[in-house]
């Protein structure tokens, strides 16, 4: 086996001869000073067996096997997820195809990743030894807690909530938007155990003067530079003390998987997935809203008026996304089905951000008769909500089942979004590709 | 303590695949040359500044990060201010900016969209005017 050898080889040759070893494997050469030297290839392919690039290469001394290579890496924990398209593998960034999303409860398996630097040792170890939460800043009583605080001090409890990532739907807009490219699946609906979030604040004793929190996590920034977050983001205090916003601690009755978020994340549903901070170490309460990394600009923001596509708008015109907009997915079938009957059973899930889902229709013409889908209640407020439906076609031939939701304020999902330049909240209708053959 | 080399044998995984095959054929046969020698992959673009673009943007991220993009010249040279700005990348001088800025819209311009996103029903593109 490749692995196995690979794994041998390596070892033996930097026993050997720690800097030929660096030289043929990494083009390292050692300086005078016996610090490495790392450039071109060497470093490109060094940084890719770490999963990160090395900005200190430079002070890495020859002859070092760097300590990443004893970890798990964030690659071979993509490995364990089902089905998941890749978009980006550092940091790892996957979404789930629809079809694989047919569960009234996402697995573990099958919940998207979107992470914005790297996955921190304690996750990769799955080990929480020595966790704290850090509770701080505008509160009577600033709180340490550990893991089996949080599970004896408050009361436990289990929610399915969705979770939908701001950009999904962004390979729709054109001109393009930068960033990850997501389709469809970066949505999911696990059940997540932990303790209010509101509970905790109020252990610590929210001050007058707190408006907003500021979550802090463990990732690293892909830099490497160590006093640099990737993403710190937060939540209007209202959404915080909202009982459905947890301090989770397991998905799905597991330990929360280490692209997940482990050993705890919040889980602020219905907003931005940014706002269920991963890898959660400190939150601390704040008197302004919190300027953290892509709390700001024109991260996860949206112009408050309507622009052109590809106009550039002025940082001033943005306003921070909260709740996600009323949204669907057919989950079954799978798309590009070829049939030879003249009936299909569809399904699907609806959510609404903070809203529920009240009405699900269905349309195999295009749009132009709907027919109304059989919707269930959600198992929980922030749940998405199963929906079905039995559609007929008249005749043969080529056919797109198409899907809307409407939430419980009247609000529909359109058929084509308004552009914005960062490409956020396309809820526009999921449609599926059916060939009537006969 | 023992250390352990990750690595990963399914096609999948792109770059670390590719590093690993280097890995192995250095220990099997020091010295010579490897046809997968390449640490960028086959899905970058030859052309002018394609070495330099690589390491810069490899030195951080994936180049899955670039290859998903699609951005007009003005859009590019934005994201190096930002990358600059906000995430710690080096300034880079004039002229290595130009390359490095002129391989990214030959290569990653406003018409590109990757072939994954070209089969997802729903995400037919609109017409503009851009």
């Amino acid at each position: 086996m490749a692995r196995r050898m690979g794994e041998r080889g390596l070892y033996e040759l930097y026993e050997e001869d720690p800097e030929r070893a660096d030289y043929l494997v990494f083009g390292r050469v050692s300086h005078a000073d016996r610090r490495g030297f790392l450039r071109g290839a060497g470093l490109a392919a060094m940084g890719a067996l770490v999963g990160a690039g090395i900005p200190f290469h430079r002070n890495m001394p020859a002859g070092l096997i760097p300590a990443a290579f004893a970890a798990e890496t964030e690659l071979e924990l993509f490995e364990g997820k089902d089905g998941l398209v890749l978009l980006n593998d550092r940091p790892v960034n996957a979404e789930t195809p629809p079809h694989l999303l047919d569960d009234s409860v996402t697995p573990n398996a099958r919940h998207f990743v979107r992470n914005n630097g790297i996955v921190p040792d304690m996750a990769l170890a799955m080990n929480a030894e020595g966790w704290r939460l850090t509770v701080d800043g505008a509160v009577d009583t600033p709180l340490e807690l550990s893991l089996d605080d949080l599970r004896s001090r408050f009361e436990v409890v289990k929610l399915k909530l969705q979770i939908e990532c701001g950009g999904n739907g962004r390979a729709g807009f054109n001109p393009p938007a930068k960033g990850n490219q997501w389709t469809l699946g970066a949505v999911g609906n696990a059940e997540w155990t932990g303790v209010r979030y509101a509970d905790v604040l109020k252990a610590a004793g929210v001050k007058g003067d707190a408006i907003y929190t500021a979550h802090y996590g463990m990732d690293g920034h892909l830099s490497g530079n160590p006093d640099k977050l990737p993403i710190s983001r937060g939540v209007p205090l209202a959404k915080a003390m909202e009982p459905h916003s947890l301090i989770a601690f397991e998905m799905n009755g597991e330990p929360i998987p280490a692209l997940n978020g482990f050993p705890v994340r919040t889980i602020c549903p219905g907003w931005p997935g940014s706002t269920s901070q991963k890898w959660l170490r400190r939150i601390q309460l704040r008197d302004v809203v919190h300027d953290g990394p892509k709390m700001t600009g024109t991260s996860y923001r949206v112009p408050y008026y309507n622009v052109a596509p590809g106009t550039k708008v002025d940082k001033q015109d943005f306003k921070i996304i909260e709740s996600m907009p009323v949204k669907s997915l057919i989950t079954a079938p799978q798309s590009n089905l070829t049939l030879d009957r003249r009936e299909l059973q569809v399904r699907g899930h609806a959510w609404a951000g903070d809203r529920s889902v009240a009405r699900m229709h269905i349309s195999v013409d295009f749009g132009a008769s709907w027919i109304e889908a059989d919707l269930d209640a959600p198992p929980n407020p922030y749940s998405w909500q199963d929906w079905r439906a039995t559609v007929r076609f008249p005749e043969k031939g080529y056919y797109e089942i198409w899907a809307r939701a409407t939430d419980d304020q009247g609000h529909m999902q359109p058929f084509a979004v308004n552009w914005n330049p960062k490409g956020y909240l396309n809820n526009s209708m999921h449609r599926i590709a059916v060939t009537v053959s006969a | 303590m023992r250390l352990r080399v990750f690595l990963p044998q399914r096609r999948r995984t792109g770059s670390l695949m590719l590093v690993a095959g280097l890995v192995i054929g250095l220990l099997t046969a020091p010295g010579q040359p490897l046809a997968e020698d390449d640490p960028f992959g086959s899905d970058w673009p030859e052309g002018p500044g394609r070495e330099e673009t690589g390491y810069l943007c490899g030195a951080c991220h994936s180049l899955r990060l670039v290859t998903q993009q699609g951005l007009s010249r003005r859009d590019w040279d934005e994201t190096l201010d930002w990358m600059v700005e906000e995430q710690e990348m080096e300034p880079l001088d004039a002229e290595e900016r130009e390359i490095i800025l002129s391989y990214l819209s030959e290569h990653f311009g406003v018409d590109h969209r990757p072939a994954r996103l070209q089969a997802v029903p729903g995400f037919q593109a609109i017409p503009t005017n851009q």
